[in-house]
């Protein structure tokens, strides 16, 4: 029994200092667990620009670019985020800071399973929330942070991933992958009040009350994707309520064709289907920055 | 209870502290404790299909005793046909009825004649078929003289019910089990590691392979008209790896479950597909299956000891029965046909007794170039079967199978998470070669226990890195 009991506890401990050791080793070596940390340490900030969004605004969204044309600017935005989640930062960063001037918040409806992440994000959650929380295996570091495994893991493989950097909370990756895809024929069904109303937008809603109680200008974006997924609708102006408050959004589209035909070079300025490289974060940028001058 | 759930990960070692710790050095004990286990492990799925259980195991101890207290052979068969056709019975009823009605039903409809029938609104008891076999080989075997009926309840019971292959296997014969039960059992460490690194292997199987590539296949299978050939072929693929990972996953957490309790199970896969040709992949896929229809269909209706149109005929018998017992589908049977198909070939030159060494050439580190092709070409036939199997019906198969073949345009796979899928795959991949090779050299790992350490180590990580949890039940339980 001795040799079994050997074997078995010693096989728990070890996968237990696997984990943790994981779990030591994210905060130094992951852009979003370094980000998250960074804007934790937010104290009396005072920060013209909030940028949310998931991982297509972490890379698309220049925020020195902002900072320099606009006025300083930050990127909250991490992969794989919820609204909920952008919601819960928003919060956060408003209970410590002074309230920014203007929030941008970027939506990618383009991709097809956009509006069916809910929850908050396992990184948000672990430094906003409860780091410690155990309620069950699924809480195990290496399973509540799995995918950042494979992201760390590609550094190792691949020098792009090595040379990507954080700059005010934007990750800026060089490497190109061409869109080779092609505008649909079929015909396009634009977001409406109905599409923006549903249950995965719920707390964009929340988000615009929060901004309204605080007096905050938000200005909502629908990024762009590759062409396969672009569409021809036109900028929205949207009608609803949370937290019992009537609300008014316009989302300017940069996800329509024309548009992303006259800004982006489909063969320099991707990463992958939906995610921008830093070259064509610029050209997104300048854009932004031209909506927000209007 | 699933064995990939929380809630086994807890009864075990509830079981496995009381079984050694508690009540240790008592057997009789120890097999009544592990009776109410298995009893609550099937009754936590359904438990009034426990009653059903403990009248099958009822009858069959009754029957044993009877059939061996008669006097004249008479008095024996009786007792035998009642156990036979009564078990058979309930298989009939739950699992076949409603297949042969309705397909009765449609084969008179064809001529014209339209009739009402009745069908059952049931649903299939779990593990019936692999209890019922393990009842039939006890009350065969006796009826043979093979064995002695059992007297002691609880051990027979047992022998029935064992938990960790109550609900899919491997399929025990009482010559092998009911000795080992009756047998005092003392704790071997070695056995038990080597059950805590089958278990572990087997759960890298099922969430890590099985369930990830099951993502893949639904996704194909649910909507196999639209997609083009490309996306059918790694479907077609991806559930040949899958209910591989599946159901041996599964076989290894019974094995490894059951070393820890002290009892051996019998193997149920060798590497299938590193078979050379059909008759090798049968000696590997499902063994405890496909020797309980060797033993006692193949053998008693000749076997190859007959002429050979019969014994082309027993060969057809079994492949259909084995295909029919999977499950009441025109898809299961038509699977076993196509494996008769491909066997009797090899049977008909006699090559079908080839390639019995336990793995391919065990003295070199590859297997040589004929070796891989015949390997790839085995897997090919397998595959093209798997098609049926997984079909739901036969149309389906058959467009499958000519959409690949024609080049079909169509649509292409859309998978989320793709990242921890392709990565997943790509790692327990890479990793299952790595073991392979070190099986190959399996003094190496035999010796070094540090190195079975480590790899069980590395799959638990993986487990936790590529696993998919969302408690998907076994392939295999639906049988």
């Amino acid at each position: 029994m001795k040799k079994f009991l050997q074997f078995f506890i010693g096989l728990l401990v070890t996968f237990t200092l696997v984990n943790i050791l994981y779990l030591l080793l994210l905060p130094h070596i992951d852009w979003e667990f370094i980000k998250a940390r960074e804007a934790l340490a937010f104290k009396n900030q005072r920060i013209k620009l909030l940028v949310f969004g998931n991982s297509t605004a972490m890379d698309a969204v220049n925020t020195q670019l902002l900072s320099d044309k606009v006025g300083s600017a930050y990127n909250f935005s991490v992969g794989g985020s919820s609204l909920q989640t952008n919601y819960t930062q928003l919060s956060e960063y408003l209970n410590q800071n002074e309230k920014p001037e203007k929030v941008l918040l970027f939506l990618n409806s383009g991709h097809w399973n956009y509006a069916e992440f809910f929850g908050v994000n396992p990184i948000v959650e672990y430094y906003y929330n409860d780091s410690l929380k155990f309620e069950g295996l699924k809480d195990i570091p290496l399973f509540r942070f799995r995918w950042l495994f494979i992201v760390n893991f590609k550094k190792l493989i691949s020098a792009d991933h090595r040379n990507a950097q954080i700059v005010k909370g934007q990750l800026r990756f060089n490497r190109v992958v061409p869109d080779n895809s092609s505008i649909k024929n079929e015909p396009i069904v634009c977001g409406d009040n109905n599409f923006y109303n549903s249950e995965g937008y719920e707390y964009m809603w929340r988000i615009a009350s929060l901004c309204k109680i605080r007096n905050i200008n938000l200005e909502v974006f629908e990024l762009p994707c590759w062409k396969q997924a672009q569409n021809e609708c036109p900028d929205l102006i949207l009608h609803g309520t949370a937290t019992n408050n009537s609300l008014d959004l316009t989302i300017h589209n940069l996800n329509n064709y024309s548009k992303c035909d006259t800004l982006l070079d489909p063969k320099k300025d991707w990463l992958s289907t939906n995610h921008l490289n830093y070259a064509g974060s610029i050209k997104i940028t300048e854009e932004i920055i031209r909506i927000l001058n209007r | 209870m699933l064995f990939n759930s929380v809630s086994f990960l807890i009864f075990l070692p509830v079981v496995f502290v009381l079984y050694w710790f508690v009540i240790k050095n008592n057997l009789k004990w120890q097999n009544l404790l592990l009776l109410c286990a298995s009893y609550y492990f099937y009754a936590s799925w359904d438990y009034r299909f426990l009653f059903l259980l403990i009248f099958s195991t009822v009858l069959d101890y009754g029957t044993g005793i009877m059939m061996e207290k008669s006097n004249t052979l008479t008095k024996r068969r009786f007792w035998f046909w009642t156990s036979v056709i009564i078990n058979l019975g309930f298989l009939a009823v739950f699992k076949y009825y409603n297949f042969f009605i309705t397909s009765f039903e449609q084969a008179l409809s064809q001529l014209g004649i339209s009739i009402n029938v009745w069908t059952l609104k049931v649903i299939l008891p779990v593990g019936i078929s692999f209890y019922t076999f393990h009842g039939l080989s006890y009350v065969i075997d006796i009826y043979k003289d093979k064995i002695k009926a059992e007297r002691n309840f609880v051990d027979y019971s047992l022998f029935v019910s064992y938990f960790p292959l109550l609900v899919a296997g491997p399929i025990e014969r009482a010559t092998h089990l009911l000795p080992q039960i009756k047998q005092k059992r003392s704790f071997k460490s070695d056995d038990a590691i080597k059950g805590i690194e089958l278990i572990v292997w087997g759960f890298f199987k099922k969430v890590v392979i099985a369930d990830t590539l099951s993502i893949i296949v639904n996704q194909v299978y649910t909507d196999s008209e639209h997609y083009g050939s490309e996306a059918l072929m790694i479907g077609a693929i991806g559930f040949s790896f899958q209910i591989y990972c599946d159901f041996s996953g599964y076989s290894d957490i019974a094995i490894g479950t059951s070393k820890l309790l002290g009892i051996d199970l019998i193997q149920n896969f060798n590497f299938p597909y590193l078979s050379r040709n059909i008759a090798e992949f049968w000696r590997r896929w499902h063994i405890s299956l496909s020797t309980w229809f060797r033993d006692y269909l193949y053998i008693p209706l000749g076997g190859s000891k007959v002429s050979k149109l019969l014994s082309v005929r027993n060969v057809f018998i079994i492949f259909l029965v084995s295909g029919i017992w999977h499950g009441a589908n025109w898809t299961f049977l038509t699977w076993g046909a196509i494996h008769a198909i491909f066997f009797i070939p090899s049977f008909l030159i006699g090559s079908n007794r080839k390639y019995k060494e336990d793995i391919v050439h065990p003295n070199k580190l590859l297997p040589s170039f004929r070796d891989i092709f015949q390997i790839m070409i085995t897997f090919f036939f397998v595959t093209v079967a798997w098609v049926f199997f997984r079909a739901e019906t036969l149309t389906q198969a058959f467009q499958y199978i000519s959409s690949i073949l024609f080049n079909r345009a169509g649509k292409s796979l859309i998978i989320s998470n793709v990242d921890i899928i392709s990565y997943g795959i790509i790692f327990a991949v890479f990793f299952s070669t790595s073991v392979y090779f070190l099986y190959r050299k399996n003094k190496l790992v035999a010796n070094h226990h540090y190195i079975r350490f480590v790899l069980s180590l590395i799959l638990l990580i993986l487990i936790a890195l590529f696993g998919q949890f969302s408690k998907q039940s076994f392939i295999y339980f639906q049988f």
